[in-house]
């Protein structure tokens, strides 16, 4: 390559960049707008945090050193027992078992309804999609309509039915519960990925002699895992999160982290042991909030295919 | 052998798409079918299909629980939206200034999403607390502000607010972000050549583009306004007395302890109404929108 | 007034150097085409002019003084957008009046300047209208109407026509083309990748390759005489023959030779000064090939692909081994396998250092 300017006879000085005079890039004055932009920015921050560091300070005080206020100092007398009782021995009512009992509920309800909630609307929007059959159109809607439609409007026929069936109050039912209500954000969500996938590949897997299972389980499961990361993040973080549908459904034996928590707090015997109840609350939040410092990009697609639980 | 398969290959994705016609027919056709027939019956504790006409709707508007749950749904409703379109659009604007640790502001924005609204309840009704939460620090700082909103009836809901918008700000922001991120970078060329200062292309010439994200942040926030349960048990009971009552509270009051299924599904009825107006008006701006991009398409040659 | 002077500038973003040391002057009431690839620099040099871009080092110029630090909006320019950027939720009067209102311009001025502008580009009765609900062209016209009303001399063109159809960039071309007639003294900097839009808009053109002019001149001397291979290759369609071979001097007349083409160079105006044996490459234009037999010497092709084009007709052959097209008239009636003699012309020919490209 050659590297000469050649010109065609119009003068221009050699040495031609001034000795004084701007040259070069513009000098970065950091200017006041720049500094209030950051400014703005971590004032808002500050917000944000402060009430994860007040829970996490009131936690590790001692009852004694609460009451003196300063809501946001470092424990003076620093102790982890307000965390040992609140996982082993505070009080939901007459039942002095701490929250661990809530966890392990919460558990055994997420894991299930997250894995069944999925694969009912990994196989809706499979359907949907690619094997547009009569109607399909008509219900999809009906499903879209029914995520905007409030809780309370249908809790109460699904009580009727699940005391009906006798589902009322156990585990399975709570379980077919989250099914229910994750299927309209879920089904959309999948409906939309499988909608950017080529359609071509479908047709060589049909053309290849595949049928509806076959193309579901070898070919578009695989294909999907993004999106799958996404639901998993959704549903985890919204069921483990529910209150509502744990305080209706899932009875005294099968009670998840939050309804025990709101009871542990709200226990009116004795006196408010603050830094039990942050801890207790602290642990209560601990899962979600894991998922989501862990799942970085994936939570943001998340909601922005439109979370809505809660 | 083919027309056996032709046969299972139409049956296969109705079966496949059982769970969403059962859900969606059983649950959003019969179910809501069944709560708004339920509101014209007289049920008490157990459903009972003696229909009394628009009694329960009656005894409804005159009880004054209802009343003050439903004026203060505006109230918490109007605050949440104002709010959270103002700040999450500011936070968006300011993110969007090509700051170093952006991932790490945008963190922190969000992660009171992640968090249980009961929790959220629960860590705000704690840092309101009149004497030991931010009104000690207030105090001790000289400072004569009363920020035990929940102990004041008149004010109770404004910590709802403030908890509310604590928890989805950050949602809001990332709609708005997304927004932003996708407006043709050669417009703010166009606006810095044209001399027009930073925060008036912002405000002028970004936000009409933003249509779009502003209603779908307002969607989302309206249907969870409208469903707000979970922050009010966790931040004031409804309390103090029945100052940030809430009809969704109202309801499961009504079927459960209350004893008042009929009372509890008028209710309920209700709340579906200002959801449906809604929605119904997103489909319409949708599909206006398709109908004038259509149009658009066919004039300009 | 209106003149621009790049010195010495340099571009780079992290460790990328996308323009280095370059110089450029620019007199008033030009129209200079940046033109070349993508990613040679154009753009990049087009952004530093305007101000959209930060430079590394070196100084920009316009009108007499130095803007190097200045905002785009104190320098003096208009400029008009691929995409055209017109503000989507406002009226073509409001995108032509927005920039104005921002700068305290009284109304009346605003009003002033908006009617002469809409009158030089025929946009007056579009005034009302969206820019959603214009044409192409319309739209080119409100972006070129938003730079005017800046009562500004220098207007910068960063690729506006490269998002339309064929038939449409032809009626725009030639619009610009008397736009630029009718504003006599602004000076217009314009960028493309589009040779055909370079030679028929420019004054001047200014070939970019990897952030370097390879020339700077006007298109009959790009088209006629490149400064160096790249040059050579990138302006005319099809692009220019080139075969690599061997310098010589044979009984004091110089020839070029590859294999078995040997081509006597006597009348080929010489720029540089070859040595015999050298690597040097020769190209001659498809349409400066002559058919026929009345030359030096007499080159025989087999014709193996035809395309006929309408006006013209192509075909390819073979010379040396390497692909030859020779443009024809379109009424030539030919067929695949006939023999051709072709003859080059040598003041059509082209002789670049095999190793550095420059011309020789």
């Amino acid at each position: 390559m050659t590297n000469a300017a050649v010109t065609s006879g119009l003068e221009f000085p050699t040495g031609s960049v001034a000795a004084v005079g701007p040259h070069g890039p513009r000098p970065k004055r950091l200017s006041i707008a720049r500094i209030g932009v950051y400014a703005f920015l971590v004032v808002s921050a500050l917000f944000f945090l402060a009430p994860l560091w007040v829970m996490i300070v009131t936690s590790l005080k001692t009852m004694p050193e609460i009451r003196q206020g300063d809501l946001f100092n470092w424990p003076r007398d620093f102790t982890f027992e307000p965390w040992v009782k609140a996982w082993t021995t505070a009080c939901t009512g007459r039942i002095c078992e701490g929250i661990n009992p809530g966890f392990w509920n919460s558990v055994k309800i997420t894991v299930p309804s997250v894995a069944i909630s999925i694969v009912a609307a990994a196989l809706n929007g499979y359907a949907l999609s690619f094997w547009r059959f009569r109607g399909a159109g008509f219900f999809f809607g009906l499903l879209l309509f029914g995520a905007f439609v409030p809780y309370q409007t249908v809790i109460y026929p699904l009580i009727i039915f699940t005391r009906e069936v006798g589902l009322f109050a156990t585990l399975p039912g709570i379980i077919l519960i989250h099914t229910i209500f994750g299927m309209p954000i879920l089904t959309l969500l999948y409906r939309n990925y499988f909608a950017a996938l080529p359609e071509e590949l479908f047709k060589a897997a049909r053309v290849d002699g595949a049928g509806f299972w076959a193309i579901f389980i070898r070919i578009i499961m695989p294909m999907s895992i993004p999106i799958t990361i996404v639901a998993v993040i959704l549903q985890t973080t919204g069921i483990w999160n529910d209150f509502l549908f744990g305080v209706v459904f899932a009875g005294r034996d099968n009670m998840p982290m939050t309804v025990q928590l709101n009871n542990i707090v709200t226990t009116t015997t004795g006196t408010r042991e603050y830094n039990v109840n942050m801890a207790a609350t602290i642990l209560t939040a601990a899962v979600p909030l894991t998922v989501y410092f862990l799942s970085g990009r994936f939570f943001v697609r998340g909601i922005a295919a439109g979370a809505v639980k809660g | 052998m083919a027309q056996r398969r032709r046969l299972v290959n139409t049956i296969m994705p109705v079966i496949g798409s059982l769970p969403m016609i059962s859900v969606g027919v059983g649950v959003y056709i019969i179910g809501i079918a069944y709560s708004i027939a339920l509101s014209f019956t007289d049920s008490r504790l157990f459903p009972k299909f003696n229909f009394v006409g628009t009694e329960s709707y009656e005894r409804l508007w005159n009880t004054e629980r209802w009343l003050v749950s439903v004026e203060n749904i505006w109230v918490f409703g109007a605050g949440i939206i104002v709010f959270q379109m103002t700040f999450g659009y500011l936070l968006a604007v300011f993110i969007d200034q090509r700051i170093r640790q952006e991932d790490a502001f945008r963190t922190i924005f969000l992660y009171p999403f992640a968090m249980s609204l009961i929790v959220t309840g629960l860590i705000w009704q704690w840092m309101l607390d009149p004497a030991l939460g931010l009104n000690s620090v207030l105090t001790k700082l000289g400072l004569d502000i009363d920020l035990a909103l929940l102990v004041d009836r008149s004010t109770a809901i404004y910590g709802l607010v403030l908890g509310g918008v604590w928890h989805g700000v950050g949602v809001t922001m990332a709609i708005m972000l997304a927004g932003l991120r996708g407006i043709d970078a050669e417009i703010w060329k166009a606006a810095r050549v044209d001399g027009i200062p930073v925060w008036r292309t912002y405000v002028f010439i970004a936000l009409p583009m933003l249509q779009g994200s502003i209603i779908t942040a307002l969607v989302l926030q309206a249907t969870s306004v409208v469903r707000v349960y979970d922050l009010v048990i966790g931040m004031t009971q409804g309390g103090p007395g029945i100052a940030t009552q809430m009809p969704a509270v109202f309801v499961i009051e009504h079927i459960q302890h209350r004893q008042n299924v009929a009372l509890g599904m008028a209710a309920a009825t209700m709340m579906l109404i200002p959801v449906l107006a809604v929605v119904g008006a997103k489909w319409i701006y949708d599909w206006r929108t398709a109908r004038r991009r259509r149009i658009e398409a066919l004039q300009v040659t | 007034m209106a003149r621009v002077s790049i010195r010495d500038l340099s571009v780079a973003f992290g460790s990328v150097k996308v323009l280095t040391n370059l110089d450029l002057e620019i007199d008033e009431g030009e129209f200079i085409v940046l033109l070349g690839p993508s990613g040679c620099g154009k753009s990049t040099l087009l952004n530093s002019i305007a101000g959209l871009l930060d430079v590394s080092a070196g100084q920009v110029w316009i009108d007499g003084k130095n803007v190097t630090w200045e905002e785009p909006k104190d320098r003096g320019i208009g400029m008009v957008f691929q995409s055209y950027a017109l503000y989507p939720r406002m009226s073509v009067e409001g995108n032509l009046s927005f920039g104005l209102k921002m700068a305290r311009v009284p109304r009346d001025e605003i009003a002033r300047r908006i009617k002469a502008a809409a009158a030089l580009l025929h946009i007056e009765p579009l005034m009302k209208r969206r820019p959603s609900e214009l044409s192409g062209g319309q739209r080119q016209r409100v972006a070129i109407g938003r730079a005017l009303v800046r009562d500004v001399h220098v207007f910068l063109f960063d690729e506006p026509l490269s998002n339309l159809d064929a038939a449409l960039r032809t009626e725009l071309r030639v619009e610009l083309k008397r736009l630029h007639r009718e504003l006599r003294n602004s000076t217009m900097i314009y960028v493309t990748h589009d040779q055909i839009e370079a030679l028929t808009l420019a004054d001047r053109i200014a070939v970019m390759h990897a952030g370097v002019i390879q020339q700077l001149d006007e298109p009959r001397n790009i088209y006629h005489k490149p400064a160096n291979r790249f040059v050579a290759g990138f302006v005319g369609s099809p692009a220019m023959n080139f075969h690599t071979g061997t310098f010589r001097i044979d009984q004091g007349e110089p020839w070029f030779e590859h294999k078995e083409l040997r081509q006597p160079l006597q009348g080929y105006e010489f720029s540089g000064d070859p040595k015999p044996g050298q690597p040097v490459t020769l190209g001659i234009r498809p349409e400066h090939v002559q058919v026929g037999a009345n030359g030096a010497a007499v080159h025989t092709a087999v014709a193996d692909l035809i395309e006929p084009m309408g006006a013209e007709t192509i075909v390819w052959t073979k010379i040396a081994g390497a692909p030859f097209s020779v443009r024809l008239d379109g009424e030539a009636s030919l067929e695949v396998g006939e023999d051709l003699q072709l003859v080059f012309p040598p003041r059509r020919l082209n002789l670049f250092d095999a190793e550095s490209g420059v011309r020789l």
